[in-house]
């Protein structure tokens, strides 16, 4: 065969084959054999630096950032003290919650089971939103699983290996996220924004939405659960079709500060969401 | 280049790509913003277009890309794509301009690192529109000059590890 052809063979065969790849990408949610080996060869390579990070930072915190700790102490037993006074009245108010959930026969799960993560790893290319951690599915982690933080909602499984997982960021523009705004109970659809933070659109015009106001996830959709602070408003504007607004969302969590997450072991339908017009039936 | 030669440079491609792909994904936090991480596996595949033959070297593309894939938020077999019309477009002006000066360099890992932003963005905003703010564009033009300046530290060092490649591994 001449070289010119064989050269214009593989082109083609290569190419082909990428594209293939790529559009059968959507019907799997498990990780094919590259992944697999892929994930088996760096996850203790990432364990033993993410294991480095931690023990540097130990040191640092423990010995390095002592300086003006006394100061800090102050400050921290003022603050507990504030909070224990805030904790009396959740206390009560979750009283008045439970007592108000119980007449109105909603069903909801107040507890999920879940699994305690480390982030091994980031997003290899930085063009997308994502990172890896060091459970996957020998630990019952699967595609399609929450992520939390305690200050709010991570992110969704993307990609699950034996033992490693990827998870997809609400700060990548390929997760949708159904929420809520606490303040006024409006719905709108949460997506990252490659500018920086996340956007939620689609929010009815009407709604008048104030910069700070707290985003929450709706639990619609049956994906994640409902309630989980998902972070503040930090400005509104008009869609680019006028029809709906769109706010810039500052996510709660501060993504390059954690090193550990919450992964609730429940799948797509998981959630006991149920509608009134379900209800009534 | 045929056969065992063919295969070493392969292998010698591969190896960088995983140096690369480990930096990227654990140490590379503490240097940069992720949003203008440089693209060092592509920097090797634009390396490996003036250095390896025709047929490894589109493997390794290939490779690479899948490599890529695994280790991002990538839809599998988008960087193999990229990274493989990334080595005929460099293999193309490689045989018809000079790459071996610096600013040729810094150029061509600019330029090519920019096509691959937009068309990521761009199969990105296909599959679910959201707002392209002029964050956008900096965050773009930002990772395209980070990647353009390791290329111009980083080609070098390959080209130097690549002469010396037979005395580091004891083979002649």
């Amino acid at each position: 065969m001449p070289r010119s052809i064989r050269d214009i063979a593989l082109i083609v065969v290569l190419l082909g084959l990428c594209l293939v790849l790529i559009f059968s990408y959507g019907k799997k949610s498990q990780t094919g054999i590259t992944e697999s080996v892929v994930y088996r060869f760096f996850r203790p390579l990432e364990q033993a630096v993410s294991t480095l990070k931690t023990s540097v930072g130990d040191v640092w915190r423990n010995y390095v950032y002592l300086v003006g700790v006394k100061k800090e102490n102050r400050e921290l037993k003022e603050e507990l003290r504030q909070l224990r006074r805030e904790k009396g009245e959740l206390l009560a108010r979750e009283a008045e919650n439970i007592r108000l959930k119980k007449l109105l026969d909603v069903k909801t799960r107040l507890e999920h089971p879940s699994v305690v993560a480390q982030i091994i790893g980031e997003d290899a290319s930085g063009w997308f939103r994502t990172f890896f951690i060091d459970k996957g599915t020998d630990d019952g982690v699967f595609a399609g699983m929450p992520v939390t933080a305690t200050e709010g909602l991570v992110g969704r499984i993307s990609r699950s290996g034996a033992n490693m997982a990827q998870v997809l960021l609400i700060t990548d523009s390929a997760l949708a996220v159904d929420c809520r705004i606490a303040r006024t109970r409006d719905r709108g659809i949460l997506r990252g924004a490659l500018e920086g933070g996340c956007a939620l659109r689609h929010v009815n015009p009407k709604v008048q939405l104030k910069e700070g106001d707290e985003v929450i996830t709706s639990g619609l959709g049956g994906v994640f659960p409902s309630g989980f602070p998902v972070g503040k408003i930090s400005a509104v504007r008009m869609g680019e079709q006028g029809l709906f607004l769109e706010a810039l969302v500052t996510p709660s969590v501060n993504f390059s500060a954690l090193d550990k997450v919450l992964v609730i072991l429940s799948t797509l339908g998981g959630f006991d969401v149920q509608t009134w017009s379900e209800e009534r039936r | 280049m045929v056969g065992g030669a063919a295969l070493k440079g392969y292998l010698f491609g591969s190896l960088m790509v995983v140096l690369a792909l480990f930096f990227q994904a654990t140490t590379q936090f503490f240097l940069s913003n992720p949003a203008h991480k440089p693209e060092i596996v592509l920097v090797i595949v634009v390396w490996a277009s003036t250095r390896l033959g025709f047929n490894e070297g589109l493997l390794f593309s290939f490779s690479a890309g899948l490599l890529t894939d695994s280790m991002s938020g990538a839809p599998t077999g988008l960087f193999a794509f990229l990274y493989c019309v990334a080595f005929l477009v460099c293999g193309y002006l490689d045989a018809t301009t000079d790459l071996e000066t610096y600013g040729a360099r810094f150029l061509v890992a600019f330029l090519v690192c920019i096509l691959e932003g937009l068309s990521i963005i761009g199969s990105r905003y296909l599959a679910g529109p959201f707002s392209l703010g002029a964050g956008v564009g900096l965050s773009i033009l930002g990772k395209g000059f980070f990647t353009g300046i390791v290329a111009v530290v980083l080609m070098p060092l390959l080209d130097r590890l690549w002469v010396e490649r037979p005395r580091l591994s004891g083979l002649h």
